[in-house]
């Protein structure tokens, strides 16, 4: 029972947190609100260092439905940090937009601790009920600003996709259960390993999960929710909530697909090969139309995440750890350089009277805003994939273990993908120093903030430690996939 | 000459997928609702045909009870519109219906052509049973559960509450 207990102290510490900040935040006038977010940071660092502290134990837990390994691990630190980062830019923005209160910190650590549960779950039924979390917070996170049109109609379209596709994979968890009666994933694989399973219904459950993940990570042809969101919702939040579900999501994908369902790579590799180069298609030739910033990054996390299931793809045939690790390493990057590009946007709101994220709007920036202007190219070439930064080297990891697995050519599809989306990162680089700012260009106003600053540089200098000194993060990646507890 | 269980199956049968037709066809949310109220009802009598009298209990207390009452407070307090959301969702519905279709005869025909001798015996829980690995075996999920609820609420607060001097 204490083992139980302690196998869960990250996820205690951020509800009690949670719970703490919904209670004290009637309490305080709207200037010690401001504290708030500190509170929550604080609660993700402390559960980030016993999560640190305890990593050499490794079991499962509560009757083996979380297993506490290096996977779960490098997972849970990942997402801390990204909900730390979250917090961290999030203050000023709020306050600008008279909504600072504490249920947008509340709301960030439930999500964080759905999306721990996620990544550590070896049942069914919790990693669902993780999933659920995740999902109720995030649509509350985007329509946190109710009194802005946008933002209710995009926690509306979040709300409506997100539980059509919660049900779709739970009924093909269901149909999993149904065929071999548990709802460990040990139990569930060894059912069907040794068979036999009826290959009919299986091929059932795995295109219904398949198409369930899709949906929560925003794959083609499941990804058109994505776009509203990320543009409607408050801009930390879209930060945010491209980041981490998706994270959580690819720590589910892999559990899922090389644990479960391992040895049926010959039905969902074909799935999933068409899942990955449909949403590179539509992630990398969309993003290129975008005429309002927030558009873009969410069509262009959607060609990441083309890359990412590339690189899945690479792990279900060959089972390598390579291609898994890669994926591992690949997430850190994308969160350190996209959550950076959103806070970027975050900034010029924030010290700008009225910006509406569009590409006009950046033009000239250079001039006027040179710190945040320096910072957003370096996150546009590390999404670009240019060396020294942790975007290169993310995709070469990534594109050589798809090739070692013996899809040299859908490397080169990726590639390609990857070249096109050159054309939109660096046109945003364009914008900012080779064109004039435009005549309506919104009066400056005095939006500085410290912890925005920041949180902005935490996340450069991720992308250039990452992309310079990759060994601590990369072992780690290759540490976690090693062996997965309950496999 | 078919057995009785069979009858009632085909008679709980029609009754969900009609009620469930009629909630998405009514252009009066009120009628949607009550007919919401019927496929609950299908739904509970599946549960008492496969034994499983306690989910079906739950599911007249806590859908057919709450939830329906709930849904209905809901429209008969709010303002409501109607007909406007149905030419919403008509471009799509060219498009859906076809996938849809060809979704439910492929569901239909793999389900029934399966064999499904081989997989595992369905268990049948007592209600004993039932509570010991709520508490037991899923107590980490049962616990999380009410994290859920809390969200909800939280974000029920947070998106109806009436703000002074917005």
């Amino acid at each position: 029972m204490t083992h139980d207990l302690l196998a869960i102290m990250p996820e205690l510490m951020l509800i009690v947190t949670a719970v703490v900040v919904l209670l004290v935040d009637p309490l305080l006038p709207e200037e010690g609100r401001r504290g708030l977010s500190w509170l929550g940071i604080f609660a993700c660092i402390t559960a980030a260092l016993s999560t640190w502290f305890a990593r050499g134990e490794e079991f499962t837990a509560f009757s083996n439905s979380i297993a506490l390994d290096k996977y779960s691990v490098f997972f849970k630190i990942l997402l801390l940090g990204v909900a730390a980062l979250a917090m961290l830019i999030s203050e000023k923005h709020l306050h600008k937009k008279q909504r600072l209160l504490g249920d947008y910190y509340a709301l960030i650590l439930f999500t964080t601790v759905g999306m721990i549960v996620m990544a550590e779950a070896i049942d069914l039924i919790t990693f669902f009920v993780g999933l659920e979390l995740m999902a109720l917070s995030s649509y509350l996170l985007a329509g946190f600003f109710r009194y802005e049109e946008r933002s209710i109609e995009a926690a509306m379209k979040y709300f409506l996709t997100g539980a059509f596709a919660s049900n779709i994979l739970l009924f093909g968890m269901a149909f999993l259960y149904g065929l071999t009666g548990s709802t460990n994933y040990r139990d569930i694989s060894e059912a069907i390993r040794l068979g036999p399973v009826p290959e009919g219904p299986l091929v059932i459950a795995i295109v219904l999960v398949l198409a369930g993940f899709a949906f929560k990570v925003s794959a083609a042809p499941f990804h058109n929710w994505a776009p509203d969101v990320y543009q409607g919702s408050p801009t930390p939040a879209a930060a945010f909530l491209s980041v981490g579900p998706k994270v959580a999501g690819f720590a589910a994908i892999l559990k899922f697909f090389t644990m479960i369902l391992g040895s049926q790579s010959e039905i969902w590799v074909p799935l999933m090969m068409a899942l990955s180069v449909a949403t590179m298609v539509v992630g990398s030739t969309m993003a290129l139309v975008q005429k309002d910033l927030k558009r873009m990054l969410a069509f262009s996390s959607i060609g990441h995440v083309g890359y990412l299931l590339l690189a899945v793809v690479a792990t279900g045939d060959s089972g390598s750890n390579v291609g898994m690790s890669a994926i591992l390493f690949y997430l850190a990057a994308y969160a350190f350089m996209n959550m950076g590009a959103f806070a970027v946007l975050v900034h010029l709101s924030n010290n700008s009277e009225n910006f509406r994220d569009s590409l006009d709007e950046i033009a000239g920036l250079g001039k006027r805003f040179p710190w945040a202007a320096g910072v957003m190219a370096l996150f546009m070439l590390s999404l670009t994939g240019v060396p020294p930064t942790a975007g290169f080297l993310a995709k070469f990891y990534l594109f050589s273990a798809v090739v070692d697995a013996g899809f040299a050519w859908l490397a080169v599809v990726g590639a390609l993908f990857s070249l096109v989306s050159a054309f939109f990162y660096l046109r945003v680089i364009v914008y900012m120093y080779m064109r004039e700012p435009e005549e309506s260009v919104s009066e400056k106003v005095d939006g500085r903030s410290w912890d925005l600053s920041l949180g902005i540089g935490l996340a450069a200098a991720g992308v250039v430690l990452l992309g310079i000194l990759p060994a601590p993060v990369l072992n780690a990646a290759q540490d976690a996939v090693q062996k997965l507890l309950g496999n | 000459m078919p057995q009785f269980s069979q009858i009632a199956f085909l008679i709980i049968g029609s009754i969900i997928i009609i009620s469930a037709l009629f909630v998405v066809l009514f252009k009066e949310l009120i009628y949607s609702a009550l007919s919401m109220v019927g496929c609950f009802l299908g739904v509970a009598g599946l549960f008492v045909m496969l034994h499983a009298e306690l989910v079906a209990a739950a599911q007249v207390l806590i859908y057919v009870g709450a939830i329906s009452v709930l849904i209905i407070f809901a429209i008969m307090l709010t303002s409501h519109r109607t007909g406007d959301l149905r030419l919403f969702f008509h471009r799509q519905a060219w498009v859906a219906a076809p996938i849809c279709a060809v979704a439910a005869v492929a569901l239909i025909v793999v389900m029934s052509t399966a064999d499904y001798n081989a997989t595992a015996e369905a268990q049948n829980p007592g209600d004993e049973q039932i509570a010991s690995m709520l508490f037991n075996e899923y107590a980490f999920p049962f616990e999380l559960v009410s994290l859920a609820l809390l969200v909800a609420m939280v974000g029920a607060v947070l998106l109806a509450k009436k703000e002074e001097n917005r």
